[in-house]
C-alpha cells in the first residue's frame, strides 16, 4: 500500500520535472510533447528534459538504495555513503579520471573500492572482526582526506577543467544527456541484488552472532552488499556529482515508511523522488537563479538529518 | 549425543582461549556451562554453535562433524541465543519470535502455515501469547528475555544454546524462568551458561566447569557441585548445604 502511494508520488513528481523548466508545459503540452517524439514539438523534452530525469531517477535510486544498505550494514542512521566517505574518494576518482581524460565512472568506481577495502581493513578487529562503530570514524577521517585531495586536483587543474570539475562537485544535473542515460542504465543490473537483499538486511539488524545462528553467512553477505552498494553510489556520483544528503536521508524516510524495516527498494524510491523533487526546485521555481541540483538536495537534506539525531537522542535517553 | 568434542583447541586473533577441551554431552536435558568471568563459557557455546572454527580437535552434533553441515542445515539443527541480539526498535515480539523461522523459509517466499504455527507454539510455549503483539521495546527484562527464547523456539532445532538467560532478572523473573527452562530441556538438549550454583544443582542434568579455557570437571552435578572441583573452577572454596526433601545443595561461597 505504502509502496504503491510512494509510486504514484513519484510519477507525479516525474510528470512535474517534465513540464518544469524556463517554460513551463501543461499537461496536455507534455503528453503532446512525449508522444510526438524527439522530432517536431516534443524536442525540448526529449533531448533535454527527460534524459535529465532519467539520470537523476537512476542516480537518486542509487544513493537511496545504497544509503539505506551502509547504515544497515554498520547499524548506524547515519552510516551513509557521504559520511563514510565512499562518495568523496569516487568524487576524487571521477575528477582525476577526467583530468586524465579517462571515463569518470571508472575512476569513480577505483575510488569507491579502494575507499571500502581500506575501511574494512582499517576497522578489523583482530578478535571479533568488522567493528562497524571504528568504520564510521575511519570514514569520516577518510571523507576529509578525500576531499582535500579533490581540491588540490583541482587547484592544479587550471581555469578549463576546474570550472567544470567545481559545478559537478555541488551536484547537478545540468548536461545529463542521452550518453549519460546509457551509463546509467550500466547501474540498474546493480541494483537488483540489493532490492531482493531485504530480508538478509532484516537479519543483520538482529545482531552478527544471531544473523549467523539462524544460518547466514554474514562476513560474505556484508562484503558483496557493501561492495554493491559502494558501486552504485559511485556510479551515480560518477553521473552527476555527490548530491548531498540524499543517501543520508533516504534510509530513516524509507525507514518510516515501512515501519522501521530495512527495505532498499523503497529506499531506492525515496532517493529517486527526492533527487526529482530537487530537481524541479532547482529548474522551476529559481531557474533564474541557476543554482544546480545539488544545493537543493542538502536544503532538503540537512533538516532530515537533524530531525534523525534529535529523535536519535530522544530514543537514548527513554 | 548433542555433542562430542575431541582435543578441541580455539585461538581467538593470537590468543589460545580454548585449550585441549574433550567432553561428551547426554542426549536430551540441560548442560550447565559454568566458570569464573573470562574463563571462555561464551567463546566455547559460539563454538558449539559453529560460529567459531576449532583450531584444532573435533567437534560432532549428533555424529556429523558440525564444520561440514551448510549454514542452512546447522541453523536448523542448533539455535544459539547470544547476549549480544540486538532488537530492532518497533518490532513486535511475533514478528521478533518470526525471525527464528529463517533457516527455514524458501527464499522470497512469506512464511507459510507450518511457519506460523511454530511461531504461534514458541509465543504459546514461554507465556507471550497475550504479548505478542507488543513493541519488544516496551516488555520488562523478563518478557523480553521469554521473547528471545522463544526466536530460538521457532527455529525448531533439537539443540538450544543460551548464554546467560537468568541474567539480569529479579528472583521471581528468575524462578518462573527457571521452571519454563527446565521443561524445554524435556524435549530437547539444552546447553546454557549460569552464574548462579544453586540454580545449576537444581536445574542442570549435566555441568561442565571451565577456568582459564581448560575444563576442570564434566558430570552430573552431584559431583562436579562439590568442594573439591568448585574450587578448583573458581579458586575460593564453596559451602554446599544439602536441604532436607529439596533438589539439590544450596552452594555458596565459604565464609559469606
Amino acid at each position: 500500500m505504502r509502496l504503491v502511494l510512494m509510486l504514484l508520488a513519484l510519477v507525479a513528481l516525474a510528470g512535474l520535472a517534465l513540464a518544469a523548466g524556463r517554460s513551463w508545459l501543461g499537461p496536455v503540452e507534455v503528453m503532446q510533447a512525449l508522444f510526438s517524439g524527439p522530432e517536431g514539438v516534443g524536442r525540448m523534452l526529449w533531448s533535454l528534459r527527460l534524459p535529465r530525469l532519467i539520470t537523476g531517477l537512476v542516480a537518486g535510486m542509487c544513493l537511496g538504495a545504497a544509503g539505506l544498505v551502509f547504515q544497515t550494514l554498520l547499524r548506524n542512521p547515519l552510516a551513509s555513503p557521504d559520511v563514510i566517505g565512499l562518495t568523496q574518494c569516487a568524487a576524487f576518482g571521477a575528477v582525476a579520471a577526467l583530468m586524465a581524460g579517462l571515463p569518470p565512472m571508472a575512476g569513480a568506481w577505483l575510488g569507491a573500492v579502494s575507499a571500502i577495502i581500506l575501511l574494512g581493513w582499517l576497522a578489523a578487529h583482530p578478535r571479533e572482526g568488522l567493528a562497524p562503530r571504528a568504520v564510521v570514524l575511519q570514514g569520516l577521517g577518510l571523507a576529509l582526506l578525500a576531499g582535500a585531495g579533490t581540491e588540490a586536483l583541482i587547484l592544479r587543474a587550471g581555469d578549463g577543467n576546474a570550472s567544470m570539475a567545481m559545478a559537478w562537485l555541488t551536484g547537478t544535473l545540468n548536461g545529463a544527456g542521452w550518453p549519460e542515460v546509457g551509463r546509467a542504465l550500466w547501474l540498474v543490473p546493480l541494483l537488483a541484488p540489493l532490492f531482493a537483499a531485504r530480508r538478509i538486511l532484516d537479519r543483520l539488524e538482529l545482531g552478527d552472532d544471531l544473523a549467523r545462528s539462524l544460518g547466514l553467512r554474514v562476513g560474505v553477505l556484508r562484503a558483496a552488499l557493501g561492495l554493491l552498494a559502494a558501486l552504485v553510489a559511485a556510479g551515480a556520483v560518477s553521473l552527476c556529482g555527490p548530491l548531498g544528503f540524499v543517501a543520508l536521508a533516504a534510509g530513516p524516510v524509507s525507514r518510516w515508511l515501512a515501519r522501521g524495516r530495512p527495505d532498499p527498494f523503497l529506499a531506492a524510491l525515496v532517493g529517486a523522488g527526492f533527487v526529482t523533487l530537487a530537481d524541479v526546485l532547482a529548474r522551476g521555481l529559481a531557474a533564474a537563479a541557476l543554482l544546480p541540483t545539488g544545493l537543493y538536495t542538502a536544503l532538503i537534506g540537512a533538516p532530515i538529518l537533524l530531525v534523525v539525531l534529535r529523535r536519535q537522542m530522544s530514543d537514548k535517553s527513554s | 549425543m548433542p555433542f562430542a568434542v575431541q582435543d578441541l583447541t580455539l585461538r581467538l586473533g593470537r590468543t589460545e582461549v580454548l585449550h585441549g577441551l574433550s567432553f561428551a554431552l547426554p542426549q536430551g536435558g540441560i548442560t550447565g556451562i559454568i566458570g569464573p568471568n573470562g574463563c571462555g563459557k561464551t567463546t566455547l557455546l559460539r563454538c558449539l554453535a559453529g560460529l567459531l572454527p576449532p583450531e584444532s580437535g573435533s567437534l560432532h552434533h549428533a555424529g556429523q562433524p558440525v564444520a561440514s553441515l551448510t549454514h542452512r542445515d546447522r541453523a536448523r539443527r542448533i539455535a544459539l541465543m547470544p547476549q549480544s541480539a540486538i532488537a530492532p526498535p518497533g518490532l513486535t515480539v511475533r514478528q521478533l519470535v518470526a525471525r527464528g523461522r529463517t533457516p527455514w523459509l524458501r527464499p522470497f517466499q512469506p512464511m507459510t502455515r507450518a511457519d506460523e504455527a511454530a511461531v504461534a507454539g514458541a509465543l504459546d510455549e514461554v507465556g507471550l501469547t497475550p504479548l505478542a503483539d507488543r513493541a519488544v521495546e516496551s516488555l520488562s527484562g523478563g518478557q523480553r528475555q521469554r521473547a528471545w527464547i522463544a526466536l530460538v523456539l521457532a527455529q525448531a532445532s533439537g539443540t538450544l544454546l543460551l548464554d546467560e538467560p537468568l541474567n539480569f532478572l529479579d528472583l521471581p523473573h528468575q524462578a518462573g524462568l527457571v521452571q519454563m527452562l527446565r521443561r524445554l530441556g524435556e524435549s530437547r538438549s539444552v546447553v546454557m551458561i549460569l552464574h548462579d550454583l544453586t540454580i545449576a544443582a537444581r536445574l542442570c542434568d549435566h555441568v561442565l566447569a571451565l577456568r582459564d579455557g581448560r575444563l576442570v570437571a564434566s558430570g552430573p552435578p552431584s559431583e562436579v557441585l562439590a568442594d573439591g572441583p568448585l574450587r578448583e573452577t573458581f579458586g575460593i572454596g564453596f559451602d554446599c548445604l544439602h536441604l532436607p526433601g529439596s533438589g539439590g545443595p544450596v552452594v555458596l561461597p565459604a565464609g559469606l
